[in-house]
């Protein structure tokens, strides 16, 4: 089942590549934010049923935009998509109440991640 | 470039100054919110020279024209230099041949389309420095992401063209540094797989391969050492490499001093 889906990293690059590994999964990019504050912006107008969300990022960054999303509705389904180590950041994603903690460049797992939602 | 703080244009104008050698480059990033002003040696010479012709205008056309003025009348000079005119003499000291030219120049029409002139040659310097001191920021921020450090950040500022040039440059480094992550994390990725590829390889259950076989595994090895290394030579923004393991936080490593100062 496709889902809605709102992709936050700063950069246009990787934007372009998330969605190229969503949509011919049948997922539907509803929207797209470059930093901490559009990301928050765009949720509150866009609903979408779930969030990529970058760590660092020019801007506010993807913690504490996560943070303000959660606070507006502690029901929204925030997927980390980072660089940054695994071992060390995805404990405190998980604190935090997001639905997962994935590198950006492990397509496979970030699917398999969405699928089971 | 030389970075000399402007100094008013008669200042510059007093001996117009060599250029010299130019001073270390002082990289000014932390100024982001304030102008930077530069006006380099050509700029200042061409306004000096604008600016002095214009005043030579001034005086000149007073000199040579000797136009009647509104409510004043001038008795020609007399052939004979022993007849003086009476009232109206025309004064030889310095400084009074100063005070008339003043008060003729007051009332003069040239005068008022001169004096617009000057202003308009004002408002012109200003709005070019309004538009320098973002560009020379922009220039900065653009060499230091040519030189690799892509944790360099153009502050946000209108939409007009040098704005957007901001922006490009922001997202150019933004794009850069992910693509270099990218490379980082898969070649991380790589090493692993090679790792347990040589621990089955040396394992004493696996049949003997040929040295050419290992040799080509270590090259395969050494080639992504090699990339990375590349990644290694950038700086992040809020990203470090630490032990192959990608940080946030600042850039720790010490790096080579090329004369300029660190933020």
């Amino acid at each position: 089942m496709g889902k809605h889906i709102l992709i936050v990293d700063d950069s246009s690059i990787m934007r372009k590549m998330i969605r190229k590994t969503l949509e011919p999964e049948g997922h539907v990019i509803v929207g797209e934010a470059k930093n901490g504050e559009e990301a928050v912006a765009l949720y509150k107008s866009l609903q979408p049923d779930l969030v990529t969300m970058d760590i660092t990022m020019r801007g506010m960054d993807g913690f504490t935009a996560a943070r303000e999303i959660l606070h507006y509705d502690d029901g929204a389904r925030i997927l980390f998509l980072s660089n940054l180590n695994e071992e060390k950041y995805g404990e405190d994603a998980s604190q935090l109440g997001a639905i997962g903690y994935v590198n950006k460049h492990k397509s496979r797992e970030i699917l398999d991640l969405i699928e089971h939602q | 470039m030389t970075n000399m703080k402007f100094s008013t244009a008669k200042t510059a104008c007093h001996g117009f100054e060599k250029s010299g050698p130019p001073r270390s480059r002082r990289v000014q990033m932390k100024k982001a919110n304030g102008t930077f002003r530069v006006f380099d040696f050509r700029q200042r010479v061409l306004l000096c020279s604008v600016l002095a012709s214009v005043v030579m205008l001034y005086a000149g056309s007073v000199l040579i024209l000797e136009a009647p003025v509104v409510g004043h009348s001038y008795k020609q000079i007399p052939a004979t230099p022993a007849i003086q005119a009476p009232e109206s003499d025309r004064p030889h000291s310095g400084t009074a041949v100063t005070r008339v030219l003043f008060k003729q120049l007051q009332t003069r029409p040239i005068t008022i389309l001169g004096f617009i002139f000057v202003c308009f040659l004002t408002l012109s310097y200003l709005s070019m420095r309004r538009i320098s001191g973002p560009l020379h920021e922009l220039s900065e921020a653009a060499r230091r992401v040519a030189e690799g450090r892509l944790q360099v950040r153009v502050p946000a500022r209108g939409s007009d063209a040098v704005g957007k040039i901001g922006q490009a440059i922001n997202d150019l480094s933004t794009n850069l540094q992910e693509i270099l992550l990218h490379v980082w994390n898969h070649a991380e990725q790589d090493m692993v797989l090679l790792d347990r590829i040589a621990a089955a390889l040396h394992s004493e259950a696996a049949p003997r391969f040929s040295p050419e076989i290992i040799r080509n595994f270590e090259l395969v090895r050494q080639d992504i050492k090699n990339m990375q290394m590349m990644v290694e030579a950038f700086e992040y923004y809020d990203v470090r490499l630490d032990d192959d393991k990608v940080m946030a936080g600042k850039e720790s490593r010490p790096q080579p001093a090329k004369g300029e100062h660190h933020e």
